[in-house]
């Protein structure tokens, strides 16, 4: 009896060094499974440079194959070099030794190495010959000419400027500002003023920038309303509101006299759209503004700040807010771009994209991009409306400075309040969206311009004019 | 279904796994021969000696009736991981390390023949005890200090490491324990005090020695043995408990009080907080581990260098790294198909101290190897120990094959206890 119980002991004691075991094995596919994510690119881990030891990175181009970037080999020491300097920082990112990798040379690094299954395929010969083996090239949806003028357009002023093609959801340019020279020189001189300079160079605020939208937002209230049938609302606006206790008004408090929503989009009456939240259901704005995206996430080329509207508005004057742009609602300037090209292509929001296609070192393209749907906004007839409101913005609201001749253009102002605006520290942000030609949109844009004297309609719709006349007559 | 299988079995006779690791010892030699660009024979040659050497192994133990012909065999695999390893990573250390391969295996095939002629002189329980306190005065006297630990003993040109042959020690202590509890009965003042208080004293005392030199793991590593010895023999549940907590007491205050061991826990912990630091060795380490993957970077296509102590403490890693966590679970594998081996022999034997030994050898390879591998995938935390068969070092390879040596032994005294028994009844 005694040698029985002794043997099932030790049974025990297998059972439990095998439990042990197996803990390993099990620890060790989730590692690899899940638990590497967070810290294989920390710079510590050496392997990430060893490997790029005599490979050449490959170069990136623009879409008509302007090169951005490229490898230099100066007495066997390859650099990376960025001949736009500052242009594409907010864009390619950098390629550091020191301060490692960001934006496209961090999301697209094995293509640039060749490391991936397409980069095995051109190296086969290098292998026998023992030559460098080299990485492929990345050619972007980017167009130079209107990059580096929606640069110069601007200027020293802090803001952001996205451009899409929305019926593919090219990014045709992406500008952040401030910037910097991403050039690795550049950054060793400059790199303490650059991380503790208060206006943030290094935050590409295209993409992880978060603004409240302001009245650019009310395209997303008008939807909402439209979808609920309220596409006949009209109010006797004299300029402000009180609702809940808290005074609503027109920008310098004007009346603008019976309104429907045609007109109160032109005028950009705050006074239409934060009375019509007594009719309009808080969940049908929520929904028409998580239909763009908002509370969501996507997969995209770049890392990506999640814009988001608030779930809970129960509160009267926190809804009469968020209608009007305002309230607790963050989007980021590519978000806007988005909405706005979800109008211009009859609802229908594509996915944006920043590489067109990879190639190899001899120039063959190796795999293109699809254009992908990414989110239905709203039906076609109610975009028609939408886009009808946003025509007579341009042609005789707010708009009016983005208006072109011969070209009829589509958009919305927005002047936002901010923190610093509503503490007194600074002056509201000044917002554009647009499109054009209304009729068959080629480019759809988003503009904003942090902390301006100046509305949207003065400051920012200018240079969305610019922009969209450039496109349009450079393809013509 | 059926067919298959009576196709199968009437038609082709099994293959030997024996084959198997042949045909990967050339495969893994041959590649590392010509992995310079230039074929180098001697390579080659070194893994056609360890297939003769396998070869011949297996089938002596065979023909002799030696016992269980398997354990060499996984051993034998194990090292053809651990070798191809040691001659990647370095010509020089694999070469010195397949020169203690064939020392460890002439230690296992004279442990394994000789065992039966000279066990029964060595059985006094005092014997293994003063040996393992005089090795550990001698380490604390003459020894060196190398990693932190002040396990080593440098004679000229030898240097071992007493810690690995303490623990062999510790096994029969505890053996010698099981069949002959009353040698430790001590009487103060008319009263009994009970053997395993005794035994408990004694083991701490040993614990105390260990944790002095800074050999934690080694420490962890016997006190895991004693846990599971009393459990099995003594049947004793409470009284493991309260050695547990006693000793995680102690523990949690060594760490208060040992800067030492205080890092060790904070680097497990948290290991990018210092990662320059403290956290160096295992965020390398798990950089390693996650740079192979499923599948490995492929032999020589690694990175494994860029770890601290690759060779010894780590080289779980560099195989991680090299031949993907598919083959670090190979390795895992092979040691769960050790540890059944062993518990197969153990639980087979019926004379106390055999089962007792049997045990104790088997566990100690069982938890030393997921002390080590744990530690090193920051599982548990890091304690210096090595991987047995697999580090690089004379002194752990020689005691690991003492090990199986002894195993070896036990696994043909099942068929002279089984012997024996038969007479036993026959006389009465």
């Amino acid at each position: 009896m005694k040698k029985s119980t002794t043997n099932s002991r030790i049974l025990h004691i297998f059972v439990l060094i095998c439990l042990l075991f197996l803990t390993l094995v099990f620890y060790l596919s989730y590692f690899e499974l899940h638990g590497k994510e967070q810290i294989m690119g920390n710079n510590y881990n050496r392997r990430l440079r060893a490997k790029e030891e005599g490979i050449i990175r490959g170069k990136i181009f623009d879409r008509n194959g302007e090169i951005l970037a490229d490898t230099k080999i100066t007495d066997g020491i390859s650099s990376r070099s960025y001949p736009y300097k500052k242009l594409y920082a907010h864009v390619i990112g950098y390629n550091s030794s020191i301060y490692g990798k960001t934006l496209l040379e961090a999301r697209y690094n094995d293509t640039l190495l060749g490391l991936n299954a397409l980069g095995l395929m051109g190296n086969v010969t290098r292998l026998v010959t023992g030559e460098d083996k080299t990485g492929n090239n990345i050619i972007l949806t980017i167009d130079h000419t209107l990059q580096a003028l929606a640069r110069e357009l601007i200027g020293e002023k802090r803001g952001s400027i996205v451009a899409i093609n929305p019926k593919t959801g090219e990014i045709l340019a992406m500008v952040s500002t401030p910037d910097f020279n991403p050039n690795e020189q550049s950054l060793k001189d400059n790199w303490a003023a650059l991380s503790t300079n208060e206006n943030s160079p290094l935050l590409p605020r295209a993409i992880l920038g978060l603004y409240p939208p302001g009245s650019t937002f009310k395209v997303v209230t008008a939807v909402a309303a439209i979808e609920e049938g309220l596409t006949d609302y009209s109010v006797e606006d004299s300029g402000s509101i009180v609702i809940d206790g808290k005074t609503f008004s027109n920008v310098g408090n004007k009346s603008y006299g019976t309104l429907d929503m045609t007109s109160a989009m032109a005028f950009s009456s705050n006074v239409y759209f934060s009375k019509m939240t007594e009719v309009l259901d808080a969940k049908a704005l929520i929904n028409a503004a998580e239909n763009t995206g908002l509370n969501k996430n996507f997969s995209f080329d770049l890392p990506l700040n999640k814009s988001s509207i608030s779930r809970d508005l129960s509160s009267k004057t926190e809804y009469a807010a968020t209608v009007l742009g305002q309230g607790k609602l963050l989007v980021t300037p590519l978000q806007m771009a988005l909405i706005c090209s979800g109008i211009a292509n009859d609802g229908v929001i594509m996915k944006p994209y920043l590489v067109k296609s990879i190639s190899d070192t001899n120039n063959l393209i190796l795999s293109n991009t699809l254009t992908k749907k990414l989110y239905t906004f709203t039906d076609r007839e109610t975009s028609e409306q939408i886009k009808e409101m946003m025509i007579e913005v341009v042609k005789s609201g707010t708009g009016v400075n983005a208006s072109l001749s011969e070209i009829v253009v589509a958009g919305k102002t927005g002047t936002a309040q901010n923190e610093k605006s509503t503490q007194g520290g600074g002056n509201d942000h000044a917002w554009f969206i647009g499109f054009a030609p209304a009729a068959d949109p080629e480019i759809a844009i988003a503009v904003i311009i942090e902390n301006q004297e100046k509305d949207g309609g003065q400051i920012a719709a200018p240079i969305a004019r610019k922009i969209m006349s450039t496109w349009i007559r450079n393809k013509r | 279904m059926d067919k298959f299988v009576t196709i199968n079995s009437k038609n082709s006779k099994p293959i030997s796994p024996i084959h198997l690791v042949a045909l990967i010892d050339l495969a893994l030699f041959g590649l590392l021969s010509i992995r310079s660009g230039i074929f180098e024979s001697f390579i080659l040659l070194l893994g056609v000696t360890k297939a003769i050497i396998t070869y011949f192994t297996f089938y002596t133990l065979r023909k002799f009736k030696m016992g269980d012909s398997y354990l060499a065999l996984i051993v034998s695999m194990i090292l053809s991981m651990g070798l191809a390893m040691q001659l990647r990573l370095s010509f020089d250390v694999g070469v010195k390390q397949f020169i203690w391969y064939l020392i460890g295996m002439f230690t296992f095939i004279v442990t394994s023949s000789i065992y039966h002629s000279v066990y029964k002189r060595f059985k006094s329980i005092w014997f293994f005890y003063s040996l393992m306190i005089f090795l550990f005065v001698l380490t604390l006297l003459i020894g060196t200090r190398i990693n932190g630990a002040k396990n080593w003993i440098i004679l000229g040109t030898v240097s071992f490491q007493p810690s690995e042959f303490i623990k062999i020690l510790f096994v029969y202590y505890m053996a010698s324990f099981v069949a002959n509890p009353e040698s430790l009965q001590i009487k103060i003042a008319d009263k009994i005090i009970p053997p395993k208080w005794t035994l408990m004293v004694s083991v701490f005392t040993v614990l105390g020695f260990f944790v002095l030199q800074r050999e934690f793991g080694t420490a962890l590593l016997i006190f895991m043995v004693y846990l599971s010895v009393v459990y099995v023999f003594e049947n004793a549940t409470i009284f493991v408990a309260v050695n547990a907590i006693l000793a995680g007491v102690s523990a949690f205050f060594a760490i208060q009080l040992m800067p030492h061991l205080g890092a060790r826990m904070d680097s497990w912990l948290n290991p990018f907080a210092d990662i320059a630091g403290k956290g160096y060795q295992i965020t390398q380490s798990l950089f390693a581990i996650g740079s192979g993957s499923f599948f490995g970077t492929g032999l020589g296509m690694g990175y494994p260098h860029f770890i601290p102590n690759v060779e010894t403490d780590f080289i779980f890693s560099a195989i991680s790294e090299e031949m993907g966590i598919f083959g670090g679970i190979a390795i895992i594998i092979l040691f769960v198909l050790l540890v059944y081996r062993g518990i197969k022999i153990c639980l087979r034997l019926r004379e106390p101290f055999t089962k007792a030994l049997a045990f104790g050898l088997t566990t100690t390879l069982g938890f030393q190897t997921f002390l080590i591998i744990g530690g090193v995938t920051r599982v548990i935390p890091l304690t210096g120990i090595t991987l047995p068969f697999v580090s690089y070092g004379g002194s752990s390879l020689i005691s690991s094959f003492l090990i199986l040596g002894l195993l070896q032994a036990l696994s043909g005294s099942i068929l002279r206890e089984e012997v024996f028994e038969v007479e036993k009844i026959d006389n009465e």
